[in-house]
């Protein structure tokens, strides 16, 4: 149950709030209006918590003349006292005099909701919604019944809404969730940008910045996330972990190892730590270290593939074949579309002058993973040495470009963060 | 004399490298060497990062080999040439030298990068080509120990940042035709300034910019006349680096074995190029396709010196390539067709990675018969030491040393060979040459900080051997691009005879072979660089042995020596 919720009533600035809302004062053709004054009076009675007063002088005012604000109002003082049924006599009273008014169904909803009606209260908030902005608390809780329902569009809608309205945190990161979700990755950035904007240190922003980031392939803006939240949690694993995948993404293995390393002492028997640092060893080709790592994490998650296959990666550096196929192999049994796990085959085709079936190999490994540079640049030279010119100079144009794609980065990054590999290729 | 087969045929047991306790003894000081580059301290710019080289020259003709020092300005002082002298260490043949630049004329050209030699105009006389910052300068030797600056003349002063460079008949129309690398486009009144820009930065400090960030600049390629007068073809042959990628190390070498000078040029910060001779004045860059360029996964690496070897005795010359830190020192295997990266299969890449590599040779240290592999080493900020250094080691490193395993792979063990391999230095340059003629390969290094080394070989235990110098017949008197192949001790080995090599270096021109028990050689073959061949037989052990082209060899006794 969400905070205001658990107050057994409304939110005693709501009343002001609705007696201060001009749409409720425009009351409906028919119905009179109320003498202000009074019910302000009424409203900060109910602020104060002096309930049976408030009652008494609603009761009064509706023995004069029947109005939906008093009776509305009566229903939340009456839900507020716990009497939960006169409360929804009132409210549906209130509603019935003025269908048009927002509020009574609100707190119709949330009366509802205390009582665990979630039917109704999703009938009164969708009604309520259609007619005007939902209260904050409100607002969010009909988006989670609306994904609930499995309508996402509308708890889009609900969400922008209340971000838009009321600033809200909460709304633009279960927003940002939705986008990404249905792989809208760059909405889902765009609401996570705005949720920095208004809270910038905040842990669960950042964080799912970052997430989204790497979901997005976009490692840098999660580096760019990630390094403050390491730095001020130093104690949880998660943040260097992250950290580490995010510039390994990038190809920064350098950074990455280093990264992650302080992961792994701060969880030593964490396989996915292993195997990002097995990753970032094997980039950086220190194979023996890659290797130790990544045999740990395997011990940890023996049939986890992306450890078979950065095992097979790291036993090809070192010049073992025969294991690197059978890890690699292993790995593709379990992922038939692992890059990695192709390139490390045709690797070791190529090293065995197979070059036929090193290009095969190295071309179910584009085809997973276009973008890498090294299955690419052995590609050209599976195809030249197989006299393949022409294929030869397609594959290393394609080559190029994914180098200057991962350089670019890396200038990026480093400019970024303030850190540099100088005038040497980063 | 002919010796008896079996004794030829009979290798000794691989040495136990555990056991050598000796290997290079540092001479410097009792050999009177006292070079010191001229150094920048904090090398705010990469002009002071990069100098120089060391070449190994009998300039004198007496049989004894001579060392010239490159020494390089600083920007500070980029307007007194006078302050940066470059020495020249006349070999006085008791194991001592003597400084004789001045009166040899070769003491300031200038800001000094590298040096290479060659008898360019056929007098049987070396000569000398230095390159650097600015304009290079061609010293062509009178003969009377002393040197004439012969540069305008023949129209090789170049201008710009030259690195490398190195000699050889590309044409074969019988002279010597020059390769010059190139590397930044410099403009001292405009240079980057330190720690600005995003290039200018590493792991978190600031420092030099460069290479990447600023301009590079073209390649030359000069074509000798034969009147002393040379062309630059660069463009119309096909080797001008269009691309102006950062041009370091040098090499002329046959890759295909065709008989024609082939070009490996080392980038920095880029693919390197293989530039393959098409046999009618141009050349095809063939790098890419041949497996040179960059490392195996692709990744362009900061090239700087190179080696050529034939390793594994196998008759083709394979490369040995410096690179940065962190990334993996590279050797490619000739495979005939191609070349493989197999730094790793090697053994050669792990223990490089935390160091910068810069000058580097293949040779036999203990005459076992198989080519090992020395690499010298050196950062180039001095603020690394104020950094995270993650897997780089710092400012100063230490030289690595590969024993050759003799099954295509090396395991390092400098460290066992004690200081000269344990010692912190900044190194560049690397030559290799016999200066005692004792059959054991010395090495001589310049550092950019600090005293320059010479290093005696003083393996215990080494093997018997042979040193084989060329007199090459008409202008080509070194006989450069002349392949020799000996046949000892059930090994064939093949050497190149190069101008130009290591980091922008130039070992002795003789070359030495080990041969482990053997006290002959069976056979010698000689593809001279005109395509002639020359073949001996039964050669014995342990002499230096100078073969004319169209002739026998004639040997001396190393006790005679």
């Amino acid at each position: 149950m969400r905070r205001g919720l658990a107050m057994r009533g409304l939110p005693a600035g709501l009343v002001t709030a609705l007696l201060a809302c001009s749409t409720i004062w425009a009351a409906p053709a028919g119905a009179r209006a109320a003498d202000a004054t009074r019910l302000e009076k009424v409203a900060a009675m109910v602020e104060a918590g002096r309930l049976d007063a408030a009652e008494s002088e609603l009761r009064q005012i509706l023995a004069l003349e029947d109005n939906p604000i008093a009776r509305d109002l009566l229903g939340v003082v009456l839900g507020r006292q716990g009497r939960h049924e006169e409360a929804e006599l009132e409210l549906r009273r209130a509603i019935a005099f003025a269908p048009d008014l927002a509020a009574p169904r609100q707190h119709l909803a949330r009366l509802y909701l205390i009582q665990k009606r979630e039917a109704e209260a999703a009938a009164e908030l969708r009604e309520a919604a259609r007619l005007g902005p939902l209260e904050r608390e409100l607002g969010l809780r009909l988006a989670a019944i609306e994904q609930a329902a499995g309508d996402d569009a509308a708890a889009q809608r609900q969400l922008r809404a209340v971000a838009e309205r009321y600033e809200s945190v909460r709304a633009l990161l279960e927003l940002a969730r939705l986008e990404s979700g249905r792989g809208d990755h760059e909405s889902a950035l765009g609401s996570l940008r705005r949720a920095l904007g208004i809270a910038p240190n905040s842990e669960a922003v950042l964080r799912a910045h970052a997430e989204v980031s790497l979901a997005a392939a976009a490692p840098i803006a999660a580096v760019w996330t990630l390094e403050p939240l390491a730095r001020m949690h130093p104690e949880r694993v998660e943040y260097p972990y992250l950290l580490g995948v995010a510039r390994l993404k990038v190809g920064d293995a350098a950074g990455a190892a280093e990264t992650l390393e302080r992961a792994l002492a701060l969880e030593p028997r964490r396989a996915l730590t292993l195997i990002a640092l097995g990753l970032a060893y094997n980039n950086q080709k220190r194979f023996e270290e890659a290797r130790e790592h990544l045999v740990r994490s395997l011990r940890l998650d023996p049939e986890n593939p992306e450890a078979m296959a950065a095992l097979a990666q790291a036993e090809e550096g070192l010049g073992e074949l025969a294991e690197a196929e059978r890890h690699a192999r292993r790995a593709l049994a379990r992922n038939p579309a692992h890059s990695l796990a192709h390139l490390v085959v045709g690797m070791v085709r190529m090293k065995q002058g197979d070059y036929a079936a090193a290009r095969d190999a190295l071309l179910r490994s584009v085809e997973a993973n276009p973008g890498s540079v090294k299955a690419r640049y052995q590609l050209s030279l599976a195809y030249a040495r197989l006299g393949d010119g022409e294929s030869s100079k397609n594959q290393l144009a394609l080559y190029r470009e994914a180098l200057a794609r991962m350089e670019e980065a890396l200038i990026e990054l480093n400019t970024r963060t303030g850190t540099g590999s100088g005038g040497m290729r980063p | 004399m002919p010796v008896a087969l079996g004794a030829l045929l009979a290798p000794p047991a691989a040495p136990s490298a555990a056991a050598q306790e000796t290997f290079l003894r540092d001479v410097t000081e009792e050999a009177g060497i006292t070079f010191e580059q001229l150094s920048a301290p904090e090398k705010k710019y990469i002009l002071e990062s990069m100098a120089g080289g060391v070449a190994v020259l009998d300039y004198d003709g007496d049989g004894l080999l001579d060392i010239y020092f490159v020494n390089s300005l600083t920007v500070a002082t980029a307007t007194e040439p006078e302050s940066a002298k470059s020495a020249l260490y006349r070999n006085l043949g008791d194991g001592t030298f003597v400084d004789v630049a001045e009166a040899a004329g070769v003491s300031t050209p200038g800001w000094g990068m590298g040096a290479c030699t060659a008898d360019l105009d056929g007098d049987l006389r070396q000569d000398l080509y230095v390159t650097g910052v600015g304009g290079n300068r061609l010293y062509l030797n009178n003969g009377d120990g002393s040197f004439r600056d012969a540069t305008g003349e023949a129209g090789v002063g170049a201008g710009g940042w030259s690195t490398g460079c190195g000699f050889a008949d590309y044409d074969q129309d019988g002279d010597l035709d020059l390769f010059v690398g190139r590397y930044v486009r410099v403009d001292l009144e405009n240079l980057p300034e330190f720690g600005k820009g995003k290039f200018c930065r590493y792991r978190d400090i600031e420092v030099q910019c460069g290479p990447r960030g600023l301009p590079g600049t073209s390649d030359l390629l000069y074509r000798n006349r034969g009147d002393g007068t040379f062309e630059e073809v660069s463009e119309k042959a096909g080797v001008s680096d269009p691309t102006e990628y950062f041009g370091l190390g040098v090499v002329w070498f046959d890759d295909n074995g065709d008989g024609w000078p082939d070009l490996f040029v080392a980038n920095d910060s880029g693919p390197n190029f293989l530039y393959r001779n098409r046999r009618d004045g141009t050349f095809e860059e063939i790098g890419f396709p041949m497996g040179v360029a960059v490392s195996e996964d692709g990744g362009e690496q900061g090239s700087m010196g190179i080696a050529v070897g034939d390793y594994k005795n196998e008759g083709r010359p394979s490369l040995f390539v410096t690179n940065f830190s962190e990334e993996p020192n590279a050797l490619y295997h000739n495979g005939g067709d191609f070349f493989t990266d197999v730094s790793f299969r090697s053994a050669t890449a792990p223990s490089s990675l935390p160091y910068v590599g810069w000058g580097t040779a293949f040779f036999d240290y203990d005459n076992d018969g198989w080519q090992d592999l020395i690499v010298v080493n050196g950062h180039v900020y001095p603020q690394l030491d104020n950094a995270r250094l993650g897997a780089s080691a710092p400012y100063r490193q230490r030289k690595l040393f590969y024993r050759n395993r003799r099954d295509g792979t090396f395991e390092e063990i400098g460290e066992r060979f004690g200081e000269v391999f344990t010692e912190l230095r900044v190194s560049r340059g690397l030559a290799l040459g016999d200066f005692d003629r004792d059959g054991r390969p010395d090495l001589v290094v310049n550092d950019l900080d600090g005293r320059a080394q010479l290093l005696r070989n003083e393996a215990a235990g080494a093997g018997n051997w042979l040193e084989v110098g060329l007199a090459g017949s008409g202008r080509l008197t070194d006989a450069i691009g002349a392949v020799i192949a000996v046949r000892a001790a059930g090994l064939t080995q093949s050497r190149l005879v190069q101008s130009g090599a290591s980091y922008l270096s130039q070992n002795e021109m003789r070359q030495h072979f080990g041969l482990a028990g053997a006290v002959a050689a069976e056979r010698i073959e000689i593809q001279w660089p005109g395509g002639g061949v020359t073949a001996l037989r039964d050669v014995p052990a342990n002499r230096l042995l100078v073969v004319p082209e169209g002739g026998g060899g004639t040997g001396r006794d190393a006790a005679a020596e």
